[in-house]
């Protein structure tokens, strides 16, 4: 059931230019990454392998992807009720929660093929540039932390999804993630940083929570609950309100 | 058990001090047309939506194939196709990608249901998406989306909305062919009354939130006022001979323009070999019915 689910929404993405454009958007981490390299080299500097990959995990975690997410969403969780299909589906019979169930885990799927994407085109542009410090072991650790910097991304991000099914319009969700970006920049090397639940994945994910007082716990449980918020009041949202014509 | 498919009990919606369905207790019996009249507002498309389970009702109950569907909704609405309002569907999607959708999430996909149904429907444009079509091709998809699973219930809001007379009549002809071929029941709301009068064997009329009335399709035509026009010319001849035959002026008969005779039509044919028997010629002898939509105007104002 689950797996029809996935299986429709990939077709529901035919024909739709959304998903190019998330990918394609995927690619600005890699092509500022490349300029910065490009300008270190011509001061005689150099932007290793792994500074590289560290710097696209940090933009990609704590700032681009906030905003794509975002978009995502809004698009996978809204599409229902701006094509008026939601009547349709939820009369076929499918219960709520198997449809919610459905779209969180597309959205977690669609979330990890934009991570997996826009790390393989880091590293190609790393690799097509010509930069040292090129090692599997850099590569592979990288790709760890910013898979699950991607997961527990996507946990802190279920309170937008709330916001999406209830606002049902883009430009809310845009100053939302917006409003989130800028708040990961104020707190990105405060003492509570670790406390921000979406700047929290990029420094749990970096192994960088060693530069704080914080222990792994209260991290991971703010994560945690803002899930789990997030997902509650959306199904209860979902679960009260009276399916839109 | 009942014989009714639909039964509603005292079923009530009330938006903060708006009520929009005001206790109603609607019967639907088994393979039957039951066509929902009523102006814009008058609660047709809520109520309905009650019955799919999009809306709460306020309080009272619905019970569909004698079950209540508060706890029996998987067994229920597997069994029900609805349109409603306009069908909603994935506009970058063909017709055939769109029913594919909602026949792998009911977990029914047949590819050959998909291609008979449309079909059946008439919808052959394979390649369009559904975003290029008219209001007729959607209607009609919306339609083969609702029937495709083979259900025993449809629940049809306004389908024939915004059609042309060519597809509503072949709309028509497909909702009878599918009750007689399949034994299906029809909840049908219009406001297209002369489609209502073709197709509904049942009439239930709502207005302000209210099921003022339920009405047969048999019982309408006794409701509706008939009356036999005859034109003669010697009125004061055909005045004796109706008196004669001891009708009354005024009551059983009208002198206008034309003789207007409001009972006694099965005696038309005596009457007018009466009538020339004695030398009045008749130049017109029509029996007269209200049709439905002043019936309705009479019953609630204009739809």
């Amino acid at each position: 059931m689950l797996t029809n689910f996935i299986e429709m929404e990939f077709l529901k993405l035919k024909r739709s230019k959304i998903f190019l454009v998330t990918l394609l958007g995927c690619l600005v981490i890699p092509f500022l990454l490349s300029g910065e390299f490009l300008y270190m080299q011509s001061q005689g500097n150099q932007l290793l392998f792994d500074l590289f990959l560290s710097e696209s995990n940090l933009y990609f975690l704590s700032m681009f992807g906030v905003v794509l997410f975002a978009v995502i969403a809004n698009h996978l969780f809204t599409r229902e009720y701006n094509e008026h299909t939601l009547k349709s589906i939820l009369t076929l019979p499918v219960s709520k929660t198997k449809y919610l169930t459905g779209k969180f885990s597309m959205y977690l799927l669609w979330i990890l093929i934009l991570s997996i994407f826009t790390f393989l085109s880091s590293s190609l542009c790393f690799i097509l540039l010509g930069g040292d410090g090129f090692t599997w072991t850099i590569f592979f650790k990288m790709f760890k932390e910013l898979i699950f910097g991607s997961i527990l991304l996507y946990l802190a991000m279920s309170p937008l999804v709330f916001l999406s099914i209830l606002m049902k319009n883009s430009v809310f969700i845009m100053i939302a993630s917006a409003g989130i970006v800028f708040g990961n920049m104020l707190v990105y090397g405060k003492v509570f940083a670790p406390l921000f639940p979406w700047i929290s994945p990029f420094i749990i994910s970096a192994g960088k929570l060693g530069e704080y007082t914080y222990g792994t716990l209260t991290p991971s449980l703010i994560i945690l609950a803002t899930f789990i918020i997030g997902v509650f009041i959306t199904w209860l949202y979902t679960y009260k309100s009276d399916v839109p014509l | 058990m009942t014989k009714y498919i639909i039964e509603t009990t005292q079923l009530t919606k009330k938006y903060k001090k708006t009520t929009v369905v005001n206790n109603i207790n609607m019967k639907i019996e088994k393979g039957k047309i039951y066509a929902l009249l009523g102006r814009n507002g008058a609660g047709k498309t809520t109520t309905m939506c009650m019955l799919l389970n999009l809306i709460k009702p306020t309080s009272g109950q619905i019970h569909i194939f004698n079950k209540n569907t508060q706890n029996h909704q998987k067994e229920i609405y597997k069994k029900i196709g609805s349109i409603i309002e306009t069908p909603g569907f994935y506009e970058n999607l063909t017709a055939k990608e769109n029913l594919k959708i909602f026949t792998k999430i009911r977990g029914d996909y047949n590819e050959n249901q998909i291609q008979k149904v449309l079909e059946i429907v008439n919808l052959k444009e394979e390649n369009k998406k559904y975003k290029q079509y008219s209001l007729g091709m959607k209607q009609r998809l919306g339609i083969a989306a609702a029937i495709i699973h083979k259900p025993e219930l449809l629940i049809l809001d306004e389908p024939i909305n915004g059609l042309d007379p060519v597809s509503i009549r072949e709309i028509r002809k497909l909702l009878q062919k599918l009750v007689k071929e399949y034994n299906l029941t029809i909840l049908i709301s219009s406001h297209i009354l002369n489609e209502i009068e073709h197709l509904a064997d049942v009439i239930g009329v709502m207005d302000h939130g209210k099921l003022i009335q339920e009405i047969t399709r048999e019982d309408l035509h006794e409701k509706t006022n008939k009356k036999l026009l005859i034109e003669v010319d010697n009125k004061d001849l055909a005045k004796k001979i109706l008196t004669n035959k001891g009708l009354t002026e005024n009551i059983d008969y009208k002198i206008k323009d034309e003789i207007e005779l409001y009972n006694h039509f099965n005696d038309r044919s005596t009457l007018n070999k009466e009538f020339i028997n004695n030398g009045i010629n008749v130049n017109r002898l029509s029996l007269e019915e209200e049709n439905l939509e002043e019936y309705f105007t009479n019953l609630i104002g204009e739809i």
